[in-house]
């Protein structure tokens, strides 16, 4: 079993792993030949929030190198806090002089590879780097990983939903957030609604108090349907007003705009009464370079 | 005593105070006619700070009322976040003129005839004169301390001395991802070699176990460091990084260097930041790494935590931590260390290292330096017999020799051990008297 590679968007890296680590204390990572995906599917999540992402090891590597005796795919288990604290070191403070961004050092070149130290498996990070004065750096970091058995590894299946009622392009995450911020100590559920001509409603409604946001021209991206009819007469065209909506726990909605910080655009889809699930796309959505998949379960309200 | 400073002063009198407070939650002031020090110690006594500032650094500086003829020097002790929260006051900064501070001694009943000395208490009044007249004052009870510390002063003959810039230290602290909390007391294991400086993590990223996730070492050129006299290469020495990060802090917002002196690993490590009018000393303990090679471990051992006083009393499983700190009843200057010291007699307290007994034949010294109150709260030291032990030929020979049990003084049973060539029994009443007195 062989990785090694060289990590040239660290950045991007640490932002994926910073908007995942909200959710879980440990994620899993599945490296394969093309792909790199992060996975949190643990049952202790609130509101049974899962990520299953998929990024492409271009976006993110470079000179990557991998083998393994099933089918060249590794897939480790590993602390959130431990590997941004590796990434965090590596990545440069761009010019900011805001201490928690990233070191104070300029990042040469950054390594990693699998590495066994002392009977335990680790991913072993080598940063080298130029100080202020100019003379250079290395530093070494060693994340304690577990490799899962290929017969775990088989286990870990993407929840099946049906296909999504609507597709809606997000407003700005960070808007949403601090709307939703503003709701978490209102209420624990959250109502998300869309309608075909480009409306979006977030609510909540409680004993005491009723809350709607909404966001008027919203996209609504037509997404090819798998194995769809070309012909359209088939289904009649949805009602541009009907509202599709799907009652969520808003502290899992909370967890998924943490990935505020990696998101360019975002698509929700609602699956009425089933979940709600939301691509987040790294870097540009024509490039696919990555995509953060959030499922969050419905809550359903018998009322 | 009497001090007054002006508001350009405030500043690096709050970084001060700042600091102290992140190092121990008391604080002592001590003035003299030169200086006003402000000096504390953390629960563990295992890390010292103190601030010493010159006259100078104040517009008006006073100790001592001349017309009543008191000694030159005040001295007082109170919690560090009191103080700090009076002048760290949103509008003290931008309002303040001048401050004055001053001590003022209790005195007698009988002898006041002021009403501003009421009672039997010091007090320290904190006078802030700010903008449109206005004068806001705040009393705090000053405790008399029951002793006064000083480190000792290091030998220097094997001393490294090593100069950097705080921000260029601050970064290479910076890299490592190290548990943030009031419960977590991170480590950092230092290798000083000829051209190049090693450090390296002993825990991070702790998970719920307390097991380490993350391990990570640095390796930086010694041209980092402004000076770099290294006595002996290569060094390992290592110590937690609190009351470090503090001091940093400190140095970094006044924009000062930092002076780091050490001499072998497991005697104190000793900072000094110059600054105008003031300087200070810090003070940390250190340790042997638990690990000599380099090499990196994410091995499971758990978390080794320092000392505190409120820890439970089965502290034979850590090692306890170096105290950086002796008694002494002259702040005048820093008290010589004990392995200096020529002769035994000389010495201001008796030294008793409990557990060395048998492996020195002089008078322990040892760098557990602990007063005599102190050494009765410790665990009982190994080799103490107690009365039913000594043989009955033991206790007749030690009433013959004149000695009674009880009250054998150092220098007395030093003397009989010279004269008498008594060794074991001796070394064990002494003991004793010492336990017992």
């Amino acid at each position: 079993m062989r990785f090694r590679a060289g990590i040239e968007n660290v950045t991007t890296l640490f932002r994926i792993i910073q908007s995942v680590e909200k959710l879980q204390k440990k994620c899993i990572i599945k490296f394969t030949e093309d792909n790199m995906h992060v996975i949190c599917n643990s049952d202790a999540n609130e509101g049974g929030i899962q990520v299953w992402s998929q990024i492409k090891i271009d976006s993110i590597f470079n000179s990557y190198r991998i083998q393994s005796n099933s089918n060249n795919e590794i897939t480790v288990n590993l602390s959130c806090d431990a590997l941004m604290g590796a990434l965090k070191s590596a990545s440069t403070s761009a010019g900011t002089s805001n201490s928690t961004s990233g070191s104070t050092y300029e990042t040469d070149e950054v390594i990693v590879k699998l590495a066994k130290k002392n009977d335990q498996a680790v991913l072993n990070f080598e940063i080298t780097g130029t100080t202020r004065a100019g003379r250079k750096v290395k530093i070494e970091h060693d994340v304690k990983i577990e490799v899962m058995k290929p017969a775990d590894v088989a286990k870990l299946n993407e929840p099946m939903c049906p296909e999504p009622d609507i597709h809606v392009l997000l407003p700005s995450l960070q808007k949403i957030r601090t709307i939703v911020e503003r709701l978490r100590s209102m209420s624990d559920i959250l109502a998300v609604r869309a309608s075909h001509n480009g409306c979006l409603q977030l609510s909540i409604n409680t004993e005491s108090v009723k809350v709607d946001t909404e966001w008027k021209n919203c996209t609504i991206p037509q997404m090819m349907r798998e194995g769809a009819s070309q012909d359209s007469a088939d289904d009649d065209p949805p009602d541009p007003e009907h509202l599709f909506s799907v009652l969520v726990s808003v502290r899992s909605f909370l967890k998924f705009l943490s990935s505020h910080v990696v998101s360019t655009t975002t698509i929700a889809c609602v699956c009425q009464n089933h979940c709600l699930i939301l691509y987040v796309y790294i870097g540009d959505v024509a490039d696919a370079g990555g995509v953060l998949t959030f499922y969050i379960p419905a809550i359903i309200d018998d009322e | 005593m009497q001090a007054t400073f002006d508001a350009h002063a405030l500043k690096p009198f709050t970084r001060a105070l700042t600091c102290l407070s992140r190092y121990g939650e008391e604080l002592c002031i001590y003035a003299s006619s030169e200086t006003l020090s402000l000096f504390c110690t953390n629960s563990s006594k295992s890390a010292y700070c103190r601030f010493k500032f010159n006259k100078e650094f104040f517009s008006r500086y006073r100790v001592g009322d001349p017309a009543k003829g008191t000694n030159d020097s005040a001295m007082g002790q109170l919690m560090a976040k009191s103080l700090l929260s009076i002048l760290k006051h949103k509008t003290v900064e931008s309002t303040l003129e001048r401050c004055e501070i001053s001590i003022v001694e209790g005195v007698s009943s009988e002898e006041s005839t002021d009403e501003t000395q009421d009672g039997l208490e010091s007090k320290l009044i904190v006078r802030l004169h700010c903008r449109h007249s206005v004068i806001k004052t705040h009393k705090l009870l000053l405790l008399g301390s029951t002793s006064l510390i000083a480190p000792g002063v290091p030998d220097s003959s094997n001393e490294t001395l090593l100069r950097i810039g705080p921000r260029a230290i601050r970064d290479i602290i910076e890299q490592f991802s190290l548990p943030k909390g009031a419960k977590s007391d991170p480590q950092l294991i230092w290798t000083f070699a000829e051209a190049e400086v090693a450090v390296r993590s002993l825990e991070s990223s702790i998970d719920t176990r307390g097991k380490a996730q993350l391990a990570t070492e640095l390796f930086i050129s010694a041209d980092e460091f402004d000076l770099y006299n290294l006595y002996e290469a290569p060094t390992t020495i290592a110590f937690h990084l609190r009351e470090f990060n503090a001091t940093i802090a400190f140095a970094e917002l006044c924009g000062l260097g930092l002076d780091i002196r050490f001499t072998d690993p497991a005697e104190p490590l000793f900072i000094d930041v110059e600054g105008d009018n003031f300087e200070t000393l810090f003070v940390i303990s250190t340790s042997h790494p638990p690990n000599s090679s380099a090499q990196v471990r994410l091995a499971p051992s758990g978390p080794k935590k320092r000392l505190r006083e409120d820890t439970p009393a089965d502290s034979t499983r850590f090692r306890k931590p170096t105290k950086v700190v002796q008694s002494t009843t002259d702040l005048g200057q820093d008290t010589t260390p004990a392995r200096i010291a020529a002769s035994p007699l000389s010495m201001p307290l008796p030294q008793v290292a409990p557990t060395s007994v048998s492996q020195r034949s002089n008078f322990p010294q040892d760098q557990d330096v602990m007063t005599t109150s102190r050494l009765s709260q410790q665990k009982p030291p190994l080799f103490l017999p107690t009365p039913s032990q000594l043989s009955d030929s033991d206790k007749a020979v030690l009433r013959e020799s004149g000695l009674g049990i009880k009250h054998t003084s150092v220098e007395g049973c030093n003397e009989m051990f010279e004269t008498h060539g008594l060794e074991m029994n001796c070394k064990s009443i002494e003991l004793r008297a010492a336990w017992d007195g």
